[in-house]
C-alpha cells in the first residue's frame, strides 16, 4: 500500500511535470515578467551581459542581424537610439538570433565586419547557441525588448510605424515606451507589431 | 595624325553603336513583350485592399502575405501553384499579396513576378504601419512572413509561418472548405 501510493504521488508529478512542459510551451516573455540575464559573445570576442552595465535605468535589447531588409532598414536608427539613449541609462543590446549555417551574412565574422563598418557603438551579441531569443519570445529581426532597471519587460515591438522611410514615421513606439517608463509611467503602447524576418534556426 | 584620325572613327562608330543600342530594342517585338509586364496592383492602406478583394461570395479565398526578400516565403510559393490546380474547378481563389517595398519593385517585385507563375493576383500592400491592420490577419499574429489566410463569407482563419509541403498547405485548405 505504501509502494502503492509512493508510486501515485511519483507518477502523478512526473505525469504534470510532462503536462506543465507540454501546456505551456516557452511563449516568451509578456509584459511585466522578469528578464533573466544571459552571457553571449560580443564582436569584441568577450562576453557580456546585461548587468555588467553600469547605472544602467534600463536595457533596450533589440534581435536583430545583417541580412534581413528589414533590420537593414532599421540599423542607423538602431544606432541614432543607442547614441541617444545610452548617454539617459538605457543602452542598446543587439543580439544576432540565427543560424549561421543558414544565413551565412550573418556569421559572427559578418557580425565583426558590419558593426566595425558602420561603428556601432553598441554591443552586437551572437545567440551562438539560439537559447536567449526563445526565452524572450523573439520570432523576427528586428524585434524590440525594453527592459527596465529590474528588468522587467516594459514594452516588445516594433522600433516605429515606417520601416521603409525614417522620414514618414508618425508614432516612435520604442522611444515614447523609454520616455514613458523614465517618468514612471507606463508605456502606451506597451506591445505592437511590425514585419520582420523569421529567425533562421536549422 | 592619322593615329588621332583611326580613334576619332573608333570613338565615333562607339558611340553609334551606343544610341542605336536602345533603339533597335524598342523595335524588336520580342522586346515589347517584356516591356509589357505584369504590374502588380498596389494598395496603400490596408482597409482598401479590405474592400476590394475580401468579400467574395461563398468562395474561399486563399490570401498567402509573402516578400521576395523573405526566403521561406518564396520556398513554399510552388506549393500554392501545386495545390491551385486541385481546386482549378472549384470555388476556390488565390491572392498573393507582397509586403515587398515599393520604392524597389522595379528591381524586385515585377522582375520575380514575370519569371515565376501565380495562380492568382498579386497585390503589393504598401501599408507601413502593420501595427494597425496586424489584428486583421489574426490576433497572434506579430508580423513575421509567412503567414497564409482563409477567408470564406467573411470567416476567417490563419496559418501563422510556411508550410512544410503541398500537403500541408492542402490540407488547411480543405478544414476550411
Amino acid at each position: 500500500m505504501k509502494n502503492y501510493s509512493k508510486f501515485l504521488l511519483v507518477s502523478s508529478i512526473a505525469a504534470f511535470i510532462a503536462l506543465t512542459a507540454f501546456v505551456s510551451p516557452p511563449n516568451g516573455y509578456k509584459i511585466g515578467d522578469k528578464a533573466a540575464d544571459f552571457s553571449l559573445k560580443g564582436v569584441d570576442g568577450k562576453m557580456h551581459s546585461l548587468s555588467e552595465i553600469k547605472n544602467a535605468k534600463g536595457y533596450i535589447v533589440i534581435f536583430t542581424c545583417n541580412h534581413c531588409p528589414y533590420a537593414k532598414m532599421y540599423e542607423d536608427r538602431i544606432i541614432a537610439l543607442h547614441k541617444k539613449y545610452s548617454k539617459l541609462g538605457y543602452p542598446v543590446v543587439a543580439i544576432n538570433p540565427n543560424d549561421p549555417e543558414v544565413v551565412p551574412e550573418d556569421s559572427f565574422e559578418e557580425m565583426k565586419t558590419r558593426s566595425k563598418e558602420k561603428n556601432f557603438g553598441f554591443n552586437y551579441l551572437i545567440d551562438e547557441k539560439q537559447t536567449v531569443f526563445p526565452q524572450y519570445g523573439a520570432t523576427k529581426t528586428p524585434h524590440v525588448f525594453l527592459l527596465d532597471k529590474n528588468k522587467v519587460v516594459r514594452y516588445i515591438g516594433a522600433i516605429d510605424d515606417n520601416a521603409q522611410s525614417s522620414a514618414e514615421v508618425k508614432k516612435k513606439y520604442l522611444e515614447l515606451a523609454i520616455e514613458a517608463i523614465d517618468k514612471g509611467k507606463k508605456p502606451n503602447p506597451e506591445t505592437t507589431k511590425a514585419l520582420g524576418c523569421s529567425i533562421k534556426t536549422k | 595624325m592619322k593615329l588621332i584620325t583611326f580613334i576619332s572613327v573608333v570613338f565615333l562608330l562607339f558611340t553609334i553603336s551606343c544610341n542605336n543600342a536602345p533603339d533597335k530594342k524598342e523595335n524588336n517585338p520580342a522586346n515589347d513583350q517584356i516591356t509589357n509586364i505584369k504590374t502588380p496592383d498596389v494598395i496603400t492602406a490596408f482597409d482598401q485592399l479590405d474592400e476590394k478583394y475580401f468579400h467574395l461570395k461563398d468562395t474561399l479565398l486563399v490570401v498567402n502575405f509573402w516578400a521576395t526578400w523573405c526566403k521561406p516565403c518564396v520556398q513554399e510559393l510552388p506549393y500554392f501553384n501545386d495545390v491551385a490546380k486541385k481546386y482549378s474547378s472549384q470555388k476556390v481563389k488565390f491572392l498573393f499579396i507582397s509586403l515587398d517595398f515599393l520604392n524597389t519593385i522595379d528591381k524586385s517585385l515585377k522582375p520575380f513576378i514575370q519569371q515565376n507563375p501565380f495562380n492568382g493576383d498579386v497585390v503589393l500592400l504598401a501599408d507601413q504601419d502593420v501595427n494597425n491592420w496586424a489584428i486583421n490577419i489574426d490576433k497572434n499574429w506579430d508580423g513575421a512572413i509567412p503567414v497564409t489566410m482563409l477567408i470564406k463569407n467573411d470567416k476567417k482563419s490563419a496559418h501563422l509561418g510556411s508550410f512544410k509541403n503541398s500537403d500541408e498547405l492542402n490540407s488547411f485548405i480543405q478544414s476550411n472548405l
